[in-house]
């Protein structure tokens, strides 16, 4: 390999500079390969709950790519708090761990922190990091998803940042926070996993370090940082200058039943600058608080959600440097200790990437989608009966549709929004293999797409009988029973909201909410049923045909079909009646 | 008697006839994009020629045509499969569409992206009142009548093909046997495919897709190859015609009929054949590469091994079903240079394919491509290319060159430069996110490669993946139609068996592997194997407890037992570590699949040695001319070789260019190309 001299990099060389880039999008891919095909848990390797990035020595985002969006766009706050705690005792092969909102700005306890410092030639050069969501972090009951609990330390282990390897031996406070967890087995396989593609991303690091020389590589990783700013507030600045006011609530918190909680924005659009204010959102409340991490990664996909297609893979540092957000302490959208944060970044990441989303909305509405499903996804906790062993079963699998784009309609089953369509639902044979709930639905729901010119993606009909003894039932992650979001340019939302049913053997049916903890006993018939993404644009200037098709898969009803796109189908030959639709329509 | 392969690519057919005795020769003939079997019976034409015969002459001779088709790729990649109707589970109709609720391959932030629609349409996918469970059992037996009158009802719809998908088939597949006989006795010219024929492994979604693909394209490949059969009978055939399969294996044109999927890819998965027969002799790690007009294609060899994977995406639609390990990339001789908003230099994946064509075919095209940079920079002659079948224009390249030039503010020259390296890189790239992927090192590589565009190329992405090898074959411009040559006839096969390893039962996995053994067996026969030409392979996927996925290793052959399964148990730690680098020994281990890779071999081809001669290839020297090497070697004197004349043993230090009839090779400074006894080029980067 040729090294470049270093006296030859006053200009940068156009095709270095390509070369470079895409280097560090290639090592993300890598390291994201890695975690999927070798972690344990279901949450990391079947539903791909977990994100990877590279930051520089200062904290700065170089490559801000694979995983959940929710997850990653606050990594720079991370390294940060990493670097307050430790600088100048960081060596080569220590590994730190964090998940604490407050001192580490972690999302919710059981998204797990990695980072690895890479050093070249003995100087600290970058940080890789990994993250995933674990089956557990201890607390009062599994999986986190709970609501109601006195303060964070009731929802698990809270975790500064903090070494669990020093120069590439373990410490002894990783064997402590393995014991006060509840599957430390799985957990180890995890941080292994991650551990090794974080080395990946040393190993490459190095051979183009090696390459290019310490100082010009990070010239080219100024350059990128800087290009994407440019780009960035180049296409914020034909954004309509304006101040747009939004608002957006979840159901409750969980302890107060019932009583929204809500999220507002100004979104105010100047030259090439956003600045997002949140200050009139709500007070902190229990459970459902978005800590600043969260806050900030949902706003950061909202703004990227409406920039063009072609820089979507190459976001970094410079991309954030664009917008300001404004999330005073104390507020449901950047809580302070003690505060729980379970329903993190779900809720109410979700409302503050709504409010921004919709905001943005206002400017420039070609540009965004409609509001995608709320999340809904129960846990379940119990025994099977078949093993006597413990189960949590988190499996996302009755989420509902996206949001139409203009041009575009929505897609089912993705939601939610702040995941970005990166969760990967498990299979009906291995949720039956793993869990004793026997699946007996699993389907579109008909009508469930908000209509416009452009459909919202629909919703899921999810029926299953317990076959194992009465478990426990945590709604912590869903939302939506009697709110959600928004539409763009007259689209319509579904005509119902996400419900999840438990019907006993003996015929009675009880609605569970979002946000609490209820019983499945043995032999209920948990039905869940979710709504679809909303619609943009007025449905009665949807093209004709993609109606008759919506009606002939029977994603939208006849009736459904004549009554909100104003489209007359003979149901016996099954074709448009034209002339009664153009009546129908010119009625409006 | 003669064995011919064809390929049929987008652009050109290529033929290869060999012999016995070791002759091999190749031909070229435009590819036929209304019929393709013409394109065929043209390259036929041509080599009849060639032989001074008639068409019935050559074909008398010709004992077994083995062919790579695109019938069915095409047929997916342009959404023109025939009608299909789907029996599925009760409740369960739209696992085609639910997806898994991914998005595959695009960025959480691009949202203006169509939702990749299913194969079969709602409105055509039946549910069905039956139901087996996780452990086997029956719990709602099959309603016979509802599957009847489903059929008749996708029958009146005017369905081709019906794909029968029930939940844990792979454990218990009487409900989709039974259903799939009653399909055939209700509509007996309806293409009928089971899951669990297709592919009998756990994961609903993924098993359901892959037998709709292949429903939605067997009666394209049965219509194809029957068509292509009888004409080729018509002409005086009277041999095997025989397919390439998409595990990299052969097959008869019955056994594909049955499982039309594997037929998925069959021209590209016949290249990494060539890596591994002319690579092995020199190492036994192997990248095969085969760089052509629109893509980049390669796949890994580890210890006489083809690595295959039941990962693949093609055309939005998962497939789980072995397949060779093709790793492709949309870069190529027709990819085109552009600039995005960041001001980034990209090369593809947009191509210009072969209409219009690179902006020096003078066919209309305006933007620059690879090619282009490649005749600006000196490497390809604008008089000899394809062996001066076809002239180049190269003030048309350098029109399109030009404004990559003023954006870069940089010379005509370097801009083709930045393009050529741009390229480089990203293949290069991909080349160590594949070996990465397998927890290899690409420095320990040997790089054999080939395709039109390969020659100009691989030196350089050699040296920026760290390798210190690159095998050109004698035969690389026609890589796939050589590698049709060459592999075995092989079936797959799997069943799902479920156990922790310390309650795994050996008559069990006996009886399991002894099952799939004979089912090979049986297959391969048919195909015209001897008893004594067949063996197998097994293996068994395994993972940690609580892993999601697998890690597939071999399993000894003969009566399974407590040694064999300590061997399988040692080689899952050793290759989860080699993979993930990291195992866990203490961790309890479970058996998930058990495969059999059934082998019939086929007569290896010995080929003939080529003259021996000094090492100076004075002889083959042709001309001189100035090429460019980027801004720091700036243009240098670069001498041109003719293949044809080259001998044995002539080593050609660059820079250098050797042209052969179908493409050039560029030996590039400081690099040392020798040539081997078969006229192969082993070029030391």
């Amino acid at each position: 390999m040729d090294a470049v001299a270093p006296e030859s990099i006053d200009v940068l060389d156009p095709v270095t500079r390509s070369v470079i880039w895409n280097k560090f999008l290639s090592i993300s891919r890598e390291m994201s390969t890695i975690i999927e095909r070798s972690s344990q848990n279901f949450v990391t390797a079947e539903l791909h709950d977990f994100c990877v990035g590279l930051f520089d020595a200062g904290g700065r985002s170089i490559a801000h790519y694979v995983g959940l969006p929710g997850q990653i766009g606050a990594g720079s706050l991370q390294v940060r708090a990493l670097i307050d705690k430790f600088e100048g005792r960081i060596e080569p092969g220590d590994v730190f761990i964090m998940n604490d909102p407050y001192k580490g700005f972690g999302t919710h306890l059981p998204d797990i922190t990695l980072f690895y410092p890479i050093f070249f030639e003995d100087v600290l050069v970058c940080y890789a990091m990994a993250r995933g969501h674990q089956e557990d972090m201890g607390g009062s009951l599994p999986g986190g998803y709970f609501p109601g609990a006195y303060d964070i330390h009731a929802e698990g282990l809270v975790i500064p940042p903090t070494r669990i390897y020093a120069r590439g031996e373990e410490t002894p406070v990783y064997e402590f926070f393995l014991n006060n967890i509840r599957f430390p087995d799985g957990m180890r396989i995890d941080n292994q996993a991650m551990i090794a593609a974080m080395k990946v991303a040393e190993r490459r690091l190095t051979e183009m370090l090696s390459q290019y020389g310490r100082e010009p590589l990070l010239r080219y990783v100024d350059d990128m940082i800087n290009s994407t700013e440019r780009a960035v507030r180049q296409e914020i600045s034909l954004i309509p200058d304006g101040i747009y006011r939004t608002e957006a609530a979840t159901d409750d918190d969980g302890t107060n039943f019932d009583v929204p909680v809500w999220v507002r924005c100004t979104l105010t659009v100047k030259g090439d600058k956003l600045t997002f204010d949140f200050s009139e959102s709500d007070k902190q409340v229990s459970f459902v608080n978005c800590p600043l991490s969260a806050t900030y990664a949902s706003v950061y996909s909202a703004v990227f959600t409406a920039l063009s297609a072609e820089i979507s893979s190459y976001h970094n540092e410079g991309s954030y440097r664009a917008i300001e957000i404004i999330a005073p302490p104390g507020l449901c959208i950047n809580p302070v200790y003690p505060a729980t944060v379970g329903a993190a970044p779900i809720s109410l990441g979700t409302q503050v990437l709504e409010c921004a989303a919709e905001a943005l909305s206002k400017a420039v509405p070609k540009n965004v989608c409609a509001a995608w499903a709320r999340h809904y996804g129960c846990g379940l906790i119990g025994t099977d009966p078949r093993t006597d062993e413990r189960y949590v079963f988190l499996a996302h699998v009755s989420d509902g549709g996206s949001g139409a784009i203009w041009g575009y309609d929505g897609w089912p089953h993705i939601s939610p929004w702040v995941c970005g369509g990166e969760l990967v639902r498990a299979p009906v044979e291995m949720l039956e293999a793993y869990y004793p709930w026997h699946i007996t639905r699993y389907e579109l729901t008909t009508d469930s797409g908000g209509a416009g010119t452009y459909r919202g993606g629909l919703g899921i009909y999810w029926e299953a009988v317990n076959r194992g003894g009465p478990a426990i039932l945590l709604t912590g992650d869903s939302d939506g029973d009697v709110t959600r979001g928004y539409t763009v340019l007259g689209g319509h939302m579904p005509d119902f909201f996400n419900k999840l049913t438990l019907t006993s053997p003996d015929g009675t049916v009880n609605q569970v909410r979002a946000h609490r903890q209820s019983k499945a006993e043995t032999g209920d018939v948990l039905i869940q049923r979710t709504a679809g993404g909303g619609g943009v644009g007025d449905p009665f200037g949807r093209d004709v045909e993609a109606v008759l098709s919506d009606v002939v898969n029977e994603y939208v009803s006849l009736a459904r079909a004549e009554s909100e796109y104003g489209v007359v189908i003979d149901p016996h030959s099954m074709t448009v009646d034209h002339k009664a639709t153009a009546l129908r329509r010119a009625a409006q | 008697m003669l064995r011919v392969s064809v390929d049929i690519g987008g652009t050109f057919t290529d033929m290869v006839i060999t012999e016995p005795g070791g002759s091999v020769e190749m031909f070229k003939s435009p590819s036929t994009h209304g019929s393709l079997s013409d394109g065929v019976m043209n390259c036929l034409r041509k080599a009849a020629k060639a032989r001074n015969c008639s068409l019935d002459a050559l074909l008398a001779e010709v004992d077994t045509i083995i062919h790579g088709t695109t019938a069915t790729t095409n047929a997916l990649l342009t959404r023109s499969g025939v009608k299909t109707g789907m029996l599925t589970t009760k409740g369960f109709r739209d696992i085609i569409e639910l997806r898994r609720g991914m998005r595959v391959g695009v960025s959480p932030y691009n949202l203006k992206v169509k939702f990749p629609e299913a194969l079969v349409p709602r409105a055509r996918r039946i549910g069905i009142d039956e139901r087996v469970g996780p452990d086997g059992a029956v719990m709602t037996p099959l309603d016979e009548a509802q599957v009847e009158a489903a059929v008749r009802s996708l029958k009146d719809q005017g369905c081709e093909a019906v794909a029968i998908c029930f939940l844990y088939s792979y454990i218990r597949p009487e409900h989709e046997l039974r259903a799939a006989e009653i399909a055939r006795t209700v509509a007996p010219d309806m293409f009928v495919a089971t899951s669990y024929d297709t592919i009998p492994s756990s994961r609903e979604f993924e098993r359901f897709n892959t037998t709709v693909v292949g429903a939605y394209v067997g009666a394209i490949f049965a219509a194809y190859i029957d068509q292509l059969d009888a004409g080729l009978r018509q002409s005086g055939f009277k041999g095997h015609l025989l397919l390439i399969q998409s595990n990299g294996g052969i097959q008869d044109r019955d056994t594909a009929k049955r499982n039309p999927v594997t037929t998925l890819l069959s021209g590209p998965s016949a290249g990494p054949s060539v890596g591994l027969f002319f690579g092995n002799q020199y190492s036994n790690k192997i990248i095969s590469a085969d760089m052509g007009g629109t893509s980049f294609e390669a796949a890994l060899i580890q210890d006489n091994q083809i690595l295959l994977t039941s990962d693949t995406w093609l055309s939005e639609q998962r497939i789980a079903a072995k397949m060779v390990d093709v790793h492709s990339i949309g870069a190529g001789g027709g990819s085109i240079a552009s600039f995005d908003s960041l001001d980034l230099l990209r090369v593809g994946p947009k191509s210009a394919g072969s209409r219009p064509g690179p902006a020096c075919y003078g066919r209309g095209g305006a933007e620059p491509t690879v090619t282009d940079a490649n005749v600006l920079l000196g490497y390809i002659d604008p008089e000899f290319f394809l062996g001066g079948e076809m002239l180049l224009d190269r003030p048309a390249a350098e029109a399109a060159m030009d404004p990559i030039a003023r954006r870069l503010d940089v010379s005509r020259e370097e801009a083709a430069f930045a393009v050529y390296d741009v390229v480089n890189e990203g293949m290069a790239d991909a080349l160590n996110e594949r070996c990465t992927k397998r927890g290899f090192d690409p420095r320990e590589f040997l790089l054999v490669a080939g395709g039109g565009a390969g020659g100009l190329h691989v030196v350089e992405i050699a040296k920026k993946a760290g390798m210190k090898r690159v095998l050109i074959p004698k035969f690389a411009s026609a890589y796939c139609a050589f590698g049709m040559q060459l592999p075995d006839f092989s079936q797959d096969y799997v069943r799902t068996y479920s156990r922790r390893i310390a309650a795994v039962e050996f008559d069990a996995m006996n009886a399991l592997y002894e099952e799939m053994e004979a089912e090979g067996r049986l297959v391969l026969l048919k195909s015209g194997a001897r008893p004594d030409q067949i063996r197998f392979e097994r293996t068994a996927d395994l993972r940690y407890v609580g892993q999601f996925h697998e890690v597939e290793v071999p399993c000894p052959a003969g009566e399974v037992g407590a040694a064999s399964i300590d061997a399988v148990v040692a080689s899952f730690h050793h290759k989860h570590e080699q993979t993930y680098a990291f195992s866990m020994q203490g961790r309890h281990v479970e058996v998930v699949y058990l495969r059999v890779r059934a082998i019939a071999q086929t007569p290896a081809i010995r080929l003939k040695e080529i003259a021996k001669g000094a090492s100076s290839a004075v002889q083959a020297r042709k001309a001189e001319r100035l090429c460019f090497f980027g801004k720091r070697d700036g243009w240098q004197k670069t001498e041109v070789y003719e293949a044809s004349a080259l001998v044995s043993g002539n080593e050609i230090t660059g820079p250098a260019l050797i042209e052969e009839a179908g493409s050039t090779i560029l030996v590039p400074n400081k690099a040392r190309a020798e040539i081997d006894a078969h006229g192969n080029y082993l070029i030391h980067v």
